[in-house]
């Protein structure tokens, strides 16, 4: 039989002042450090990441494209401030080069088994190193109320009536998947851009092109303010923009060979020099969990990469059934176009800029 | 006593050493190495090269610096002949309170963040502001090269005309206003008392609000980066580009290096021009 003493009374209260006042981990978030793009992006990230408890993350934002961070890391290395970067196909293509990444595992991060694998990038030694987040696309649309023709083809793209109209992003922005458009509108592809480069040199003869954007925000504004109405952008913007004007995306465009839904995936990595690794991991699973990749992708507008999850709404511009994939959709290779960004940015400003 | 105490300037010779020139020098080591595409800088012990520069001797590239220095030139200028009446009329006010308050706005428009200024002029001149009625007034159309120069030009005055006016106000101010009455009195038409007492005698306040104009335009970066609207880069773009987008920092680091000599060049030049014919004024 169990004695209650005056002795046992007071320990027993001892040690269970002494449990309640030591902290647990949910009250002592993990502080990490990540990148991710502005606008619409960091407030959905900011969303989701309210419902993680066990992380404090200070965020900062791309400024540009997502390979503005690419300087800062190298600045820094091995030393770089940040825990976790959102980032896109090219982009892991430079980072693996420069052996950056952390390995991922699904016996750690369990939600990645319920990622097609095909949206996985592996380092030199066959390790995943991205977290998949969303599908997306980029393709051409134009404002319905300001465009003075209906485009349904490239070729309509040089139409006089078009005068100052198309907002075509710069040379380091997506990619460069807008001249990949115009070179499989003239038969070639992303091992021959040359006939991309001939259509550009004459859309820029035209006087067409009315800004070249820099920025998400450059487009934005450019949409919004009615200076231009013709674009190739990616999903979130024509999201965004499309709240607000009458939008028609060009995403299933028959018998154009340059018209398609240029399809890529955005996600995330963790950097190797992270003093915060498993609490970074433990983050980004939570992150695509089949309801936060829903939910995350259902205010962007963007397809889900969760099995276990719906894509909905402005996604469903992406969502192609059946024989569509094969119809509108495009699959660039990112590595080549990786690699050739730097020629392609110097002969965008020694060969097209001067036409303008 | 002078030269006794000359070591008193090392610490400050040795922060500028440390801060200005040392990162020059590394920046001037990356210009000559080779770059391989794909990767982020130049890789460890890269070759060495003469390639970056050749690269930007290019004619297609002479055209992005002439650009600059024109675009710079014409609103320093510009800045400089509507800045002179505001700090005229700044440093001849009676009124210590007007005066005073006079200053406060210049020093706060000096403090304006250059991103609001730079979207204010460009909603001003865009399609939203008076866009359509200015650039059908000047017969240009508004998604034309002309028009994104002179979006330009008009950020640059945004930030130059306060900076001009601020730098002219002292000399003008020290200026004894009696040199001007006698030249009245001696029968000198208001004109004339201008051009040749106020003028020469604020000609060191001109060139010193030159300089500093001029090299702030040179330098821009987010003025023709959202008003350029593409169309127009300075070479200043062109350098981010390099090191923010393409991770080109050889190619970045010669159109510094080249950016940063031609400067000196022309600042040099233009100041020993300017100065030379005051002396002689």
């Amino acid at each position: 039989m169990t004695t209650f003493t005056r002795r046992s009374f007071l320990a027993g209260s001892a040690a269970l002042i002494a449990g309640a006042s030591m902290p647990s981990r949910a009250q002592t978030p993990v502080a990490l450090t990540g990148i991710d793009w502005g606008g619409p992006l960091i407030e959905a990230t900011r969303k989701i990441t309210a419902g993680d408890k066990n992380v404090d993350i200070t965020w900062e934002l791309h400024s540009g494209g997502a390979g503005t961070v690419l300087p800062k890391i190298k600045a820094a290395w091995p030393n770089p401030k940040y825990d976790i970067i959102a980032c896109w196909n090219p982009v892991y293509v430079t980072m693996i080069n420069e052996e950056w990444l952390e390995p991922l595992s699904p016996d750690e991060m369990p939600n990645l088994k319920d990622i097609p694998s095909e949206y996985f990038f592996k380092d030199k030694g066959g390790a995943i190193v991205n977290v998949p987040r969303s599908l997306a696309g980029m393709f051409w649309g134009y404002r319905t109320d300001k465009a003075p023709i209906k485009v349904e083809k490239i070729e309509q793209l040089f139409d006089p009536k078009l005068k100052g109209q198309i907002c075509w992003p710069g040379p380091s922005i997506n990619s460069n998947l807008q001249l990949l458009s115009l070179a499989l509108s003239g038969g070639g592809n992303e091992k021959n851009m040359e006939p991309g480069w001939e259509l550009l040199k004459k859309l820029a003869k035209s006087g067409n092109i009315g800004r070249v954007a820099n920025t998400e925000t450059d487009f934005i504004n450019s949409f919004s303010t009615g200076e231009t109405s013709v674009a190739f952008w990616n999903m979130s913007p024509w999201k965004k923009v499309s709240t607000n004007f009458p939008i028609k995306v060009l995403t299933r465009v028959p018998d154009e060979k340059g018209m398609k839904a240029f399809m890529y995936q955005d996600g995330w990595v963790v950097l190797k020099t992270s003093k915060q690794k498993k609490a970074a991991k433990d983050y980004l699973n939570f992150f695509v969990s089949p309801e936060n990749n829903q939910a995350f992708n259902e205010m962007l507008g963007q397809g889900v990469t969760n099995r276990k999850a719906k894509s909905t709404g402005f996604a469903e511009n992406i969502a192609f059934k059946g024989d569509e994939l094969a119809k509108y959709a495009y699959f660039p290779d990112f590595t080549l176009l990786a690699a050739q960004l730097n020629e392609t940015v110097k002969r965008f400003e020694t060969e097209i800029v001067p036409l303008l | 006593m002078a030269r006794r105490d000359s070591w008193l300037v090392m610490p400050a010779v040795a922060v500028v050493a440390m801060l200005l020139l040392a990162p020059l020098v590394l920046v001037g080591d990356e210009s000559l190495r080779v770059f391989v595409p794909g990767r982020v800088g130049s890789v460890h012990d890269a070759p060495l090269t003469l390639q970056n520069y050749g690269e930007i001797v290019r004619p297609a590239y002479a055209r992005y610096f002439a650009d600059t220095f024109r675009l710079s030139l014409v609103a320093t200028l510009l800045a400089l002949a509507l800045a002179y009446p505001i700090g005229y009329r700044v440093a001849r006010e009676a009124r210590p309170r007007v005066r005073r308050t006079w200053i406060a706005f210049l020093v706060v428009m000096l403090f304006l963040s250059i991103l609001i200024r730079v979207y204010a002029v460009s909603l001003a001149v865009g399609p939203t502001g008076f866009g359509a009625e200015l650039s059908g007034w000047l017969g240009l159309s508004l998604n034309s090269r002309g028009y994104a120069e002179l979006s330009i030009v008009l950020g640059l005055l945004h930030c130059l005309i306060p900076m001009a006016a601020i730098v002219l106000l002292a000399p003008l101010q020290a200026q004894n206003p009696r040199l001007v009455e006698a030249a009245r009195a001696l029968g000198a038409p208001a004109w004339k008392a201008h051009a040749t007492v106020t003028l020469p005698l604020s000609a060191r306040g001109v060139l010193a609000a030159f300089m500093l104009c001029f090299t702030f335009s040179i330098s821009a970066f987010v003025i023709p980066l959202v008003l350029g609207k593409g169309r127009v880069l300075f070479v200043s773009n062109l350098i981010y580009s390099r090191f923010g987008e393409v991770g080109n920092y050889p190619s970045g680091a010669a159109l510094s290096i080249a950016l940063l000599s031609l400067s000196l060049i022309v600042v040099y030049a233009l100041g020993r021009a300017a100065g030379g014919a005051w002396d002689r004024w």
